[in-house]
């Protein structure tokens, strides 16, 4: 049989002491190991700074729309000619080609069709996104929060929520770490 | 070997060669290709699915292309490209109409001994039955039969027939009366709107999910709307031709099965590579330069006789002010909408469009002028600034519909863009219990070559409808309507095409639209289709009689 020690461990995780006695044992909070593990994973931590930039970005949307694209999301320009390169350019061409891609402040990822700046629209495409996102979690929040509080109310108090006690006790626990007055991390297949 | 063995083999060599060769081109494409003038199924798609698939009820472009070689009406217009194409000529009646000496009284002939795809006998009786629908079913194209003696009586249920039409289902005779004389009629009588339908039709109902039996080369075989609808050869054709209809343009496939698909650049890439034979639609501005590039052997563009404006409700605020719907012409940039099209679009700020009678080029609103909108616009100071624009989800129409949009925005209006599914667009704008029409997309592509049929449906008060309208903007001006009626009354004429000039001119001087151009059509075959046959008419936009396998 393995020994609980060896289980709970991350992969990663710096070895458990042995032979430390209970009472010294320092406990971890759930965040702390989860920073102290996303720490360690370099691909994750990259990860984590592209997203933060990207919704950095995104929000600052109509600062890039004023200072740099002068142009906001839905403003047309079909017949409107930038400079680029030095020389001027239709943003549609008048056979319907918009303008494409470059290195140029204003229509950074071209204009579509109808002469709107892409890298705008994007931005604030963006911004519509992680609104819905942010919307779509706060509600899922208050309706759980507001699901629990009446199952908590209407359930008696030691009980679980939809099952029955006997069953509840035949239950493996899973937990993330010692509590509930526990000295140790739980072994498996208790 | 002997040379009598020789030329036995020969001989033998010879006769199976031509027994091949014979097949071959006896038994055709096994695929269902069909030689040329004979056979193949194909397929068409469009972005929208007609808005109704019977002859009475149908106003759209996608309709009238499926419904001209399926219900033929007494009169027709001749299978052929160009300007010859708008010439009236007998559809199922024997000649064309003997017109009384003051214009009022119209006699026709039914040809004998023919029938519908059914096999159910052609009647002279049909004939009413058709006019009864327009009223009972509420058409929109109701409008242009009014002129008959009765048919506001039968339209208002005080009437149970309409009297200025009498039949004789024995001799095929049809005589109608008018009210008063009218240069349009006879161009009326060639559209599917009076094409005979059988009693069986329902009368004042939508037959699409059943379309009736037809008369004309195809038949109707299977209706799935908005999806698909498949049209096969009419089993009962010849009786029409045997009765002498020679006018009336035999089909060369067997079979058409229209899908609609909303996306035009996966139409564009199934023409192609070869999956759709045919895109109604014009491919994309963005695909454009395309295929005009790598498929000019099987895309060219056409010429159309059609009017691309915007419509603004003058009954109700903002748009009741003359002095905004002026404004809203100072702003609109004609160059601007062209390029969205691709440059398919030829910039206009009239009603006729150029090719049809009367049209004298003109501009009373040079622009765009920002600067004179927005002064209108101070002027007018409408206290009613909430509007609601509306456009179709047909790719060049929504980047239509988002141009406007924006212009409404930087004049000051709290404009909401309102996009809806194409193949609903017009029955939506149309029914007057639709809330917040205020302004949005219209096109008009002519339906008979008078310059009456750009005025009459679209800005005449009798055609405001409750249901199935086309005068979105819900113009009414009585002296221009008087006006209107009275030059219908005359034949063609110079003189009466120049004042249908300035009848243009005079609604756009109350600037009941916001016209801004005229658009060129395309036509873009699959590589298996017969480029030179395929064609594009001038009224139905493309002939499906003229499709062919090569």
């Amino acid at each position: 049989m393995t020994t609980s020690l060896e289980v709970v461990e991350a992969p990663g995780d710096p070895p458990l002491p042995v032979g430390v006695p209970a009472a010294e044992l320092r406990g971890r909070s759930p965040w702390q190991l989860a920073w102290m593990r996303l720490r360690r994973n370099k691909m994750a931590l990259a990860s984590g700074v592209l997203f933060v930039v990207i919704v950095a970005v995104c929000l600052a949307a109509p600062l890039w729309a004023d200072y740099v694209a002068h142009t906001g999301p839905n403003q047309n320009h079909i017949t409107d000619k930038v400079m680029i390169d030095g020389q001027e350019t239709y943003v549609v061409a008048p056979d319907g080609a918009p303008l494409g891609p470059g290195l140029h402040g204003r229509f950074l990822l071209g204009a579509d069709q109808n002469g709107r700046d892409v890298m705008v629209r994007m931005l604030y495409g963006g911004r519509t996104s992680i609104f819905v996102g942010v919307a779509a979690a706060l509600v899922t929040t208050v309706f759980a929060v507001l699901v629990g509080l009446v199952c908590g109310a209407v359930t008696r108090p030691r009980g679980r929520v939809g099952i029955p006690r006997s069953a509840a006790r035949d239950r493996p626990r899973y937990h993330l770490g010692p509590w509930r007055g526990e000295d140790r991390w739980p072994r498996r297949g208790r | 070997m002997s040379s009598r063995r020789l030329a036995r083999k020969v001989l033998t060599v010879t006769v199976v060669t031509a027994l091949a060769a014979f097949g071959v081109a006896c038994g055709g494409d096994s695929s269902g290709g069909g030689g040329g003038g004979g056979g193949g199924d194909i397929n068409v798609s469009m972005t929208s699915f007609p808005d109704y698939v019977d002859p009475q009820l149908s106003y759209t472009l996608e309709g009238w292309e499926v419904l001209y070689n399926t219900y033929v009406p007494l009169l027709t217009y001749k299978h052929t490209k160009g300007e010859e194409g708008t010439e009236v000529v007998p559809g199922l009646a024997k000649d064309m109409p003997e017109v009384s000496a003051d214009g009022k009284t119209y006699k026709l002939t039914l040809r004998p001994n023919m029938k519908y795809s059914d096999g159910t006998p052609i009647k002279a009786s049909d004939f009413t039955y058709a006019i009864q629908r327009l009223f009972k079913a509420d058409s929109g194209g109701s409008v242009f039969y009014e002129p008959i003696v009765g048919a506001s009586e039968y339209a208002d249920g005080k009437a149970d027939k309409i009297s200025g039409i009498t039949t004789d289902d024995a001799t095929g005779a049809i005589t109608i009366q008018l009210t008063q004389p009218n240069g349009t009629f006879t161009g009326l009588l060639g559209l599917t709107f009076a094409a005979p339908v059988p009693p069986s039709t329902p009368l004042d109902k939508d037959a699409t999910p059943k379309p009736p039996p037809s008369s004309g080369p195809f038949m109707i075989t299977h209706v799935e709307q908005p999806q698909t609808l498949t049209m096969e050869r009419n089993p009962n054709f010849q009786t029409v031709k045997d009765a002498g209809a020679t006018e009336v343009a035999d089909a060369n496939v067997d079979k058409i099965t229209v899908t609609q698909n909303k996306s035009n650049s996966a139409q564009v890439t199934g023409v192609e590579q070869n999956t759709i034979d045919f895109m109604v639609d014009p491919p994309d501005a963005d695909r454009l330069a395309e295929v005009k590039a790598k498929f000019a052997d099987r895309f060219r563009l056409e010429d159309s006789i059609n009017t691309y404006y915007f419509w603004m409700n003058t009954q109700t605020a903002p748009f009741n002010d003359l002095k905004v719907r002026q404004a809203i012409n100072y702003a609109v940039d004609p160059e601007a909408l062209n390029r969205v099209f691709g440059g398919r679009m030829h910039p206009s700020q009239q009603i006729l469009p150029p090719g049809m009678p009367g049209y004298d080029e003109y501009k009373l609103y040079p622009g765009p002028d920002m600067a004179k909108a927005k002064a209108l616009l101070a002027e007018a100071n409408p206290a009613d600034k909430d509007i609601t624009v509306w456009t179709d989800d047909e790719p060049d129409r929504k980047r239509i519909g988002e141009y406007y949009h924006d212009l409404l925005t930087q004049l000051g209006f709290n404009a909401t863009l309102k996009v809806i599914a194409g193949d609903v667009y017009f029955t939506t704008i149309g029914n007057q219990s639709t809330p917040d029409l205020d302004t949005g997309f219209g096109d008009w592509f002519q339906d008979f070559p008078h310059p009456d049929d750009f005025f009459r449906p679209l800005i005449n008060g009798k055609s405001i409808l409750p249901t199935n309208g086309n005068n979105y903007s819900r113009v009414s001006i009585p002296a221009l309507d008087a006006k209107m009626d009275k030059l219908r009354e005359q034949q063609l004429t110079d003189d009466v095409k120049k004042q249908y000039g300035e009848l243009d001119k005079a609604y756009m001087e109350q600037a009941v639209w916001a016209p801004y151009g005229n658009e060129e059509y395309t036509t873009f075959l699959s590589e298996r289709m017969d480029f030179d046959k395929s064609y594009h008419h001038l009224l139905f936009n493309q002939d499906y009689s003229s499709f062919a396998v090569k």
